[in-house]
């Protein structure tokens, strides 16, 4: 095989239309790991998350992450043919669907998983001293901060079911491992090299995609949020971390940005050339802690985190009246300025969960965090 | 595999007995040569980026490139160039393990205590002593973590180069999915997956011998 060989074999319109083509064989891949990746979303997002919130079953998340890490996708597909062929499922695509939920489901299970229940226990103890009932706790501020690492796992899953999705050609599904299949099959070494590339290509592009759309999705960070006295009085927006005086009201509007700070879409990257002290929490073990706000504890006083008692019991208690507007304006930079923390630092977190392809993944301020019961 | 067929036939099981002894050794061979291959090339890197911070964006980008091409794509791409051959399955093994495992190690040096390295620089430790005596053995739980994830991973991927004519354990689950008999299908895959488990059980066991001071 040559270079020219494989031109000609692109350039052959032969290979571009029909059943066999190269636009029907991406389609089909695609759909194939799109079916899979929701399945396994639809599955592993739900649990992941509720177990994360009760904090409960990191024995079972674990399991079934470690069960998921041994288990090979060939063999998978050896034990689900004989199941698929009992239940009429036939041959291709189902059985390689069903080869490839449990590749993913492991990888959103356990990021879900950690992202939601290393979310910030101060954080969390202040929104319930706050009067947040568990779900609110969930949605305002739990779900937010773990957004990214969230993500991240289906991301990885994604990736990893379009990159394995190649096998199902072994049991006669459609997609682009036909190419390397049949290729390897009838030693046609251009079918091979074609079909390679553009699996190589399809899985990078699945990771490119999720990048895209989690910068345009996400929220982006809020530089100097929880350090009120850094960032100057912007009268347009609501006051979210400012000293007295306070916010007039909740509100959804996203928080101010640092004058001079790029957009909200911007590239999170640009962040750091920006003027102004460096962001805190860049990741690294001697990451600095920015001054936070004089009153450290929310109502629950001190060391009320693992205690039983009407804060925290069900997150009812007699927090739930309105609170000062100064107390609102505490508690808004409290909240906020926890978000900035990393959920999980230490690398060895990282090693087991797999979840940071690229550098220390950032954690946006929740910008539609807003505080119940206040006036 | 039609509906009569039971799903596991033990005839075939125990008259196979030695060959599936065979596939199971070829199976611990591929995985053992890629792992310390692995390992190896992986120390090397992480001692360059000990040297040279910098280098640890590149190496990783690098390393999770080739991570994140398909193992079955990546053997296809090897072929014309290495043949159907041990070589072509180790490259892929081994390029797989990269990522895990310098991040790992990375990870576990990075993760020793500023004060303990000053305190063994005070005692008089050169840097290879402080590497060897101290760092090391401090960063072995998190090394043996990725070592954990690296061998699991490799012991899956293996099955995978029964389609390039090596594959211990695989090589059941290609020829059941070939001959539409289900019973080398369900042998290959409980084996690499019985295969993993106890490998892992085994490096935990080995984790907690190395390092009795954790206990």
């Amino acid at each position: 095989m040559s270079l020219e060989t494989l031109v000609a074999w692109l350039a052959d319109a032969a290979h571009w239309q029909g059943s066999d083509g190269i636009p029907t064989r991406v389609t089909q891949h695609l759909g194939l790991s799109a079916v899979a990746v929701l399945i396994a979303t639809a599955v592993a997002l739900p649990a992941g998350i509720l177990l994360g919130h009760t904090r409960r079953g990191a024995g079972l998340v674990i399991n079934v992450a470690n069960i998921g890490r041994a288990l090979p996708s060939l063999a998978i597909l050896a034990l689900v043919l004989p199941v698929a062929f009992r239940f009429g499922l036939g041959l291709g695509f189902w059985p390689t669907v069903l080869m490839l939920v449990p590749l993913g489901i492991p990888l959103i299970l356990i990021n879900s998983y950690v992202a939601v229940s290393t979310v910030d226990q101060d954080a969390v103890e202040v929104a319930r001293g706050l009067g947040m009932r568990g779900s609110e706790v969930l949605r305002n501020v739990e779900l937010p901060l773990a957004a990214p690492i969230i993500v991240a796992g289906v991301r990885n899953a994604a990736v990893s079911i379009v990159a394995t999705a190649t096998l199902g050609a072994l049991v006669a599904s459609g997609g682009l491992g036909r190419y390397i299949v049949d290729g390897l099959a009838r030693q046609e070494q251009e079918r091979l090299v074609v079909g390679a590339v553009l699996v190589a290509v399809l899985s990078s592009a699945t990771e490119v995609a999720f990048n895209v759309a989690e910068r345009l999705f996400l929220p982006a960070r809020l530089p100097q949020a929880g350090h009120p006295d850094a960032r100057p009085h912007a009268p347009s927006t609501p006051d979210v971390g400012g000293p007295p005086p306070a916010p007039k009201a909740n509100t959804d509007a996203p928080p101010p940005l640092r004058p001079g700070a790029p957009g909200a879409g911007a590239p999170r990257r640009r962040r750091r050339a920006g003027g102004g002290p460096p962001p805190r929490h860049r990741g690294g073990l001697n990451r600095r802690r920015a001054p936070v706000p004089a009153r450290r504890r929310p109502p629950g006083g001190p060391g009320a985190r693992r205690q039983a008692g009407p804060f925290h019991a069900g997150g009812r208690g007699p927090a739930r009246r309105p609170l000062s507007s100064q107390g609102c304006a505490r508690a808004r930079a409290r909240l906020i300025g926890m978000g900035l923390k990393p959920p999980v630092t230490h690398e060895y977190s990282r090693v087991l969960t797999g979840w940071s392809r690229g550098p220390t993944p950032y954690v946006p301020t929740p910008p539609f965090l807003t505080v119940p019961h206040c006036s | 595999m039609s509906a009569s067929e039971p799903l596991i036939r033990w005839d075939w099981v125990s008259n196979n007995s030695s060959l599936i002894w065979q596939r199971l050794v070829e199976h611990l061979i591929l995985t053992g040569i890629a792992v310390a291959a692995g390992l190896l090339i992986s120390f090397f890197l992480s001692l360059l980026i000990r040297r040279r911070a910098g280098l640890y964006g590149p190496v990783t980008w690098a390393t999770g490139a080739l991570y994140s091409i398909p193992s079955l794509a990546l053997f296809a791409l090897l072929i014309p160039f290495t043949g159907l051959s041990l070589l072509t399955a180790e490259i892929g093994l081994v390029s797989y393990t990269l990522l895990i495992l310098t991040r790992a190690i990375v990870g576990g040096l990075r993760g020793v205590p500023a004060d303990v390295r000053e305190t063994a620089l005070g005692m008089g430790y050169t840097p290879g002593q402080m590497l060897w005596r101290v760092e090391l053995p401090l960063a072995i739980p998190v090394i043996m973590g990725g070592l954990r994830v690296a061998t699991i991973t490799t012991i899956g991927l293996v099955t995978v180069t029964a389609l390039i004519g090596q594959g211990g354990v695989g090589a059941f689950i290609l020829e059941g999915i070939q001959r539409f008999f289900s019973t080398p299908l369900i042998v290959g895959a409980v084996l690499s997956v019985l295969l993993g488990i106890t490998a892992d059980v085994l490096l935990v066991r080995l984790q907690r011998r190395i390092t009795p001071w954790t206990r």
